[in-house]
């Protein structure tokens, strides 16, 4: 048997190619509002002993950044003892200030106030 | 300043005015007593001999300086200054005031500053100006680019040399306040750095709970009085600072910025006065306890007064509601500073205390016997329990 291929006739059967659109779509990241990542990420490094360093810490896809940690009192302290540079040629027409008052207390409350607060620290 | 208002001034205060009195200090060596006491001998022109306890109290006040110590009869010599300074600029008409007269400043860079109540006495006659302030809500005025200096030329002149070697000092310090963002640390390290380069073993102390030390508030507790626990409060010039102790040690600790000045400042600008008139108004004439409503500095005052106390009432009962406080005993209130000074001011915080609903019961609200010490007689206290504790 011969082989036909059938071949629609001209004008029939004829079918449009439907092109679908091709929609881009946001890959679903799923986020849940209540997750704080910093807990999160310190939680998961305190669990296996990690030590994160301090100053600089990153975490990606976030935008919490860890609180700094850097102890700035020795700068305080610098800055707190360059205050008391003196700056320039002061003078003062004074030796000593003030006026004077005097005010008496029972003296036995005043030491057993000693007394108490001598035993308690800072 | 114009020049005839200079020489108007000038022609004021020639040949007025006392030279201030000073105290010389001999060379002070501590001795001990037959009661195993350490004293220490001071010869000064009011008395031949004074023999102080060591242990030194400051309480460095926006509006005040107060140096307390305490002599071995119990007595409390108190030394004060007002911290307030009137600035000149350098000019020969200047120079010639301050040649002429005896008011008593500091140079620094390229202005003189009359200082103390020279300051307001200057800007009263000459009714220009405003006296400036080297502190500001409790702690270093930040505007005032001198303050430091400044500060520190005063409190050296206010406080003097350390009695014994390694002296201890307690200076007294606000709380954080509820209503700025002020943090106080690095105001306490530039005076504990000093204080230190003075001579002393310097420390910090809560302005309100020197009160506590001073005036020693009681707690009726399951019918026991426990001492040294109850609320105080200093109403200072820049804040008024609030403490809850126990035993003696601090519990709760906060301050506000709405004080003695800002009452001040509220009536200068509403009735168009200067701040140094308020300020001589206030001192001088306001009775809380029977106001002139006639006089609107007086009548304004009164108002901003209620508002200061009901502002207190109204911080008192949020704080120790967050901090979810329980005090099951009955407790004092003991107020004190200089901004409290004004006859009635209590009752009126007594009264809003009454009409509020605190989460605790207040049996009584009390006035210190000395209001304008109390700080620096408790910082002397807690300093020489430092001083004891040292020596043991």
């Amino acid at each position: 048997m011969p082989h036909y291929i059938k071949r629609p006739e001209p004008g029939r059967f004829t079918r449009e190619k439907v092109i679908e659109k091709v929609v881009e779509k946001e890959p679903k990241e799923e986020k849940s509002e209540s997750l704080d990542i910093n807990v999160l990420a310190n939680a998961v490094a305190q669990a296996i002993n990690l030590n994160l360093p301090q100053q600089t810490t990153h975490i990606i896809h976030s935008d919490g950044t860890l609180p700094d940690t850097f102890d700035d009192s020795k700068t305080m302290d610098r800055l707190a003892d360059q205050m008391l540079v003196e700056r320039g040629n002061n003078e003062a027409n004074f030796g000593n200030l003030g006026n004077v008052e005097k005010t008496k207390k029972d003296q036995k409350d005043v030491d057993n106030t000693i007394d108490l607060l001598t035993k308690l620290n800072d | 300043m114009s020049d005839d208002i200079l020489d108007e001034v000038l022609e004021d205060v020639a040949g007025n005015g006392e030279a201030p009195k000073k105290e010389s200090n001999e060379e002070a060596q501590p001795v001990q007593d037959s009661q195993n006491q350490t004293t220490v001998k001071i010869a000064n022109e009011e008395d031949e001999a004074v023999e102080y306890l060591p242990g030194c109290g400051v309480d460095i006040g926006t509006s005040n300086i107060v140096v307390a110590r305490r002599t071995k009869d119990g007595t409390f010599v108190n030394r004060f200054h007002r911290n307030m300074l009137y600035p000149l600029d350098i000019s020969e008409e200047a120079m010639d005031l301050l040649e002429k007269s005896s008011y008593l400043y500091v140079k620094v860079g390229k202005k003189y500053f009359v200082v103390g109540e020279d300051a307001l006495t200057l800007v009263n006659a000459i009714g220009k100006g405003e006296v400036v302030r080297p502190m500001q809500d409790g702690i270093l005025n930040p505007s005032l680019q001198e303050s430091t200096e400044l500060l520190f030329y005063i409190i050296k002149a206010v406080v003097g040399d350390p009695k014994v070697e390694g002296e201890s000092l307690r200076f007294s310090v606000p709380a954080d306040p509820v209503d700025s963002p002020i943090n106080n640390k690095f105001h306490e390290m530039i005076l504990q750095n000093f204080f230190e380069r003075m001579g002393y073993d310097a420390k910090p102390v809560n302005e309100a709970m020197c009160i506590t030390y001073d005036c020693n508030p009681i707690m009726k507790e399951d019918e026991e009085e426990v001492p040294l626990s109850g609320i105080t409060c200093s109403c200072g010039g820049g804040m008024w600072n609030l403490a809850l102790a126990y035993k003696g040690l601090s519990i709760v600790e906060f301050s506000c910025t709405k004080s003695g000045d800002y009452l001040d400042e509220q009536v200068a600008t509403m009735t168009g006065f200067k701040k140094s008139k308020v300020i001589k108004v206030k001192e001088k004439k306001l009775d809380l306890g029977n106001v002139d409503m006639s006089d609107r500095i007086q009548a304004a005052l009164s108002v901003y007064s209620d508002e200061m106390v009901e502002r207190m009432v109204h911080h008192i009962s949020q704080q120790f509601k967050d901090l979810n406080s329980e005090l099951d005993g009955e407790v004092e209130i003991v107020v004190a500073g200089g901004t409290s000074m004004a006859p009635g001011f209590c009752d009126r915080l007594s009264k809003a205390i009454e009409s509020s609903e605190l989460p605790f019961n207040v049996y009584r609200v009390r006035h210190s016997d000395t209001p304008f010490y109390s700080v620096s007689q408790g910082a002397c206290i807690r300093a020489q329990a430092d001083y004891s504790k040292k020596s043991k």
